[in-house]
C-alpha cells in the first residue's frame, strides 16, 4: 500500500513534468510564430539554410487525438516544400483516411497559392508529392496477405524463390518504398502498431503534438535526422 | 573470463525501495535490448574494442538480475546482426571468441541454469557462424529447452526481416505440402512460424547509444511496444536508466493495452469477414491444421538442432 502510494506520486509528478513542457512548447510557438501566413511557408523557407539532406520519403505518425486539420496539413505542406516525393500519414484508425476530402482541399488551397507567391516555392519546383494513408490495416496484415499471395502463386505452378525481395514485391502499401524518417508527434513511445516490414532502417524523429506546431521545430527535426550517422551494421 | 552472469547482484537499501515502488505498478512480461555503443565507448574511454564489448557482455549479467527482480520473464538481446557479418575479420574475431567463451561458460553452469528454470534460447540463422559456434550455440539451447521460468533470448545472426521471411517459407512450404491450405496462414500462424515461435510479444525496447531507428531487429514482436531510446552507451547502461525505462513503461502501457485490445477486436473482424466472404469454411479444419503443422515445425527445428550438436569440430 505504501509503495503505491509512493508510485503514484512519481506518476504524477513525471506526468505534470511531460505535460508542462507540451503546453510550455505550444504556447512559445503561439506567441513567436503568430503567423503572417497560413501555413509560415515563408518562415519555413527563411530558417532552411542548412538543412541538409531531405528524405525522399517521410512518414508522418499521428498518435494524438484532437489536432485541428489546419495543424495536421502544415507538416504535409512544409514536407512538399522541402522537395519530399512521397509523404506517408499514419494514424491508428484509419481517421486521416477518413478525412482525405479535407486534406485534399487544404493541399489544394496550398498549390493555389503558391502559384500567386513565388516566394513559396518548394525545393525542386515540383508541387505535387505522393500522399499515402496508412493505418494499423496495413500492419502484419499486409505481410499475412503477400504470404497467402505467394502461397496461391506456388500452388497455380509458379516457383518464386522466396527472398527479401519477393515478400517486398507482394506487399500493398509499401512494396520498395521504404520511409527514410518517421516524423512522429504525440507524447506515446511507440509506434502502435505501425506496418513492421518498410522501418528496419528508418529513423524515428519525435515530437510532443502536432498542435500549434512551429516551422522551426519541423526544421530542427530534418537536421536531427541528417546529424544521425547510417553505420548499418558495419 | 567473468562468470558473472546469473549472479545476484546486491542492491543498496535506496534501490531496493525503488524496486518495491515499481513492483506495485505494472511490470512488462518481454523486455528486448539494442546494446548499441559498445565501439564508441572504447573510443571515449580509450579502452581497446576488445574490453569494451567484454564489459558489453558482462553488462548483460548486470541486465539480467535487475530483470529478475522486477520479475520480467523474457529478456531478447540484439548480439549480432546479419549486417555485422560485414566488419573486418579481426573485429568478428573478437566477437566469436567472446561467443564461445559465454556459451562454453553456460554449457559450464547448466545445473545454476536448469535449478533456476532458466531456457536460453538463440534467435537467427546460425547455420552462418563457423561450424564450432553453431554447435555449442545448438547445445545450449537443446540442454535448457525444457525450462520454463524464464527465457533469455540471444538474437545472433539475425534480421527481422529474414526472420519474417523464414516464416513465410515455412508456411509457404506447408501450403506446398498439404500440410495447410492458403487460408489457413493468419497472422498467428506466422507469428508462430517464427524464430520466437511462442514467446510473447515484447512489451519494452531499450535502444542505448542514442540511435533513433530499430535497425531490423523483433520489428514483428514490438509492433505494439514501448520504445526507449536512451542516450548512454550499453556498458553505462545502469539501474536508474533501466528503472526510469520501466517507469515510461507504466506511463505508456495503458494507451498500448488499449491499441492492443481494439487490435484483437480488428483482427476478430478480419476473421468474420473471411468467413462471410469465402465459399469454402475457413473455420473447418483450420486450428487443427495450425496446430498440427506447428508441432511438426518445432520438431524439425530440434531435429536441425540435434544435427548441429553434432558437428565434429576439431580438437573438441
Amino acid at each position: 500500500m505504501m509503495y503505491e502510494g509512493f508510485l503514484f506520486v512519481i506518476h504524477l509528478f513525471l506526468h505534470t513534468y511531460c505535460q508542462l513542457q507540451v503546453i510550455s512548447q505550444s504556447a512559445f510557438n503561439l506567441l513567436r510564430w503568430w503567423r503572417v501566413s497560413k501555413w509560415n511557408v515563408d518562415i519555413l523557407m527563411a530558417h532552411s539554410k542548412n538543412l541538409g539532406k531531405v528524405p525522399a520519403h517521410v512518414s508522418l505518425v499521428f498518435l494524438e487525438e484532437g489536432v485541428p486539420m489546419e495543424d495536421l496539413v502544415k507538416p504535409i505542406v512544409w514536407c512538399i516544400c522541402l522537395g519530399v516525393t512521397t509523404i506517408s500519414l499514419y494514424d491508428y484508425y484509419g481517421r486521416l483516411r477518413n478525412n482525405k476530402i479535407e486534406i485534399d482541399k487544404e493541399l489544394r488551397e496550398y498549390y493555389t497559392s503558391f502559384t500567386k507567391d513565388s516566394k513559396i516555392c518548394p525545393k525542386g519546383g515540383d508541387l505535387r508529392a505522393n500522399i499515402k494513408f496508412v493505418s494499423v490495416e496495413n500492419g502484419r496484415n499486409d505481410i499475412v496477405h503477400a504470404a497467402r499471395t505467394i502461397a496461391s502463386e506456388v500452388l497455380s505452378g509458379c516457383t518464386p524463390q522466396i527472398t527479401q525481395n519477393t515478400v517486398e514485391d507482394y506487399l500493398k502499401v509499401f512494396s520498395h518504398d521504404n520511409p527514410e524518417m518517421i516524423l512522429k508527434f504525440g507524447t506515446l513511445h511507440s509506434l502502435a502498431g505501425y506496418p513492421p516490414w518498410p522501418v528496419h532502417l528508418t529513423e524515428i524523429i519525435s515530437l510532443p503534438t502536432c498542435h500549434l506546431i512551429s516551422p522551426t521545430d519541423f526544421l530542427d527535426s530534418i537536421r536531427k535526422y541528417n546529424k544521425i550517422e547510417k553505420r548499418v551494421g558495419k | 573470463m567473468s562468470d558473472s552472469w546469473f549472479k545476484r547482484v546486491e542492491f543498496s537499501w535506496w534501490q531496493r525501495f525503488v524496486i518495491n515502488c515499481l513492483l506495485a505498478g505494472s511490470l512488462p512480461q518481454h523486455v528486448a535490448f539494442i546494446m548499441d555503443g559498445n565501439r564508441r565507448y572504447s573510443k571515449i574511454n580509450g579502452i581497446t574494442r576488445a574490453e569494451s564489448y567484454l564489459m558489453g557482455f558482462e553488462k548483460i549479467g548486470e541486465i539480467l538480475d535487475y530483470c529478475e527482480v522486477f520479475r520480467i520473464k523474457v529478456v531478447s538481446v540484439y548480439a549480432f546482426s546479419i549486417e555485422n557479418f560485414k566488419r573486418s575479420a579481426e573485429e568478428k574475431e573478437e566477437l566469436f571468441q567472446l561467443f564461445e567463451d559465454k556459451m562454453t561458460y553456460l554449457l559450464k553452469n547448466l545445473d545454476n541454469l536448469n535449478e533456476k528454470g532458466i531456457k536460453i534460447k538463440v534467435m537467427g540463422d546460425i547455420s552462418l557462424f563457423p561450424p564450432y559456434l553453431t554447435k555449442l550455440m545448438a547445445e545450449v539451447q537443446l540442454r535448457t529447452a525444457h525450462n520454463s521460468d524464464f527465457c533469455f533470448n540471444l538474437c545472433l545472426s539475425y534480421t527481422s526481416r529474414e526472420e519474417i521471411t523464414q516464416s513465410i517459407r515455412t508456411v509457404v512450404d506447408g501450403v506446398k505440402e498439404g500440410s495447410l491450405r492458403v487460408t489457413d496462414i493468419t497472422e498467428s500462424l506466422l507469428d508462430r512460424c517464427m524464430y520466437s515461435e511462442d514467446l510473447p510479444p515484447v512489451d519494452l525496447l531499450v535502444r542505448t547509444s542514442g540511435e533513433v531507428r530499430l535497425s531490423d531487429y523483433m520489428l514483428w514482436q514490438s509492433n505494439f511496444a514501448v520504445l526507449q531510446f536512451v542516450k548512454v552507451m550499453w556498458p553505462d547502461f545502469g539501474f536508474m536508466h533501466f528503472v526510469s525505462s520501466l517507469l515510461d513503461y507504466q506511463r505508456q502501457q495503458p494507451r498500448l493495452a488499449e491499441y492492443r485490445a481494439k487490435y484483437g477486436d480488428y483482427l476478430g473482424q478480419m476473421r468474420d469477414w473471411e468467413l462471410r466472404s469465402l465459399e469454402e469454411r475457413v473455420s473447418e479444419g483450420t486450428e487443427q491444421r495450425q496446430e498440427k503443422f506447428v508441432v511438426e515445425i518445432k520438431k524439425k527445428r530440434r531435429e536441425m538442432l540435434e544435427d548441429f550438436s553434432k558437428f565434429e569440430v576439431a580438437g573438441a
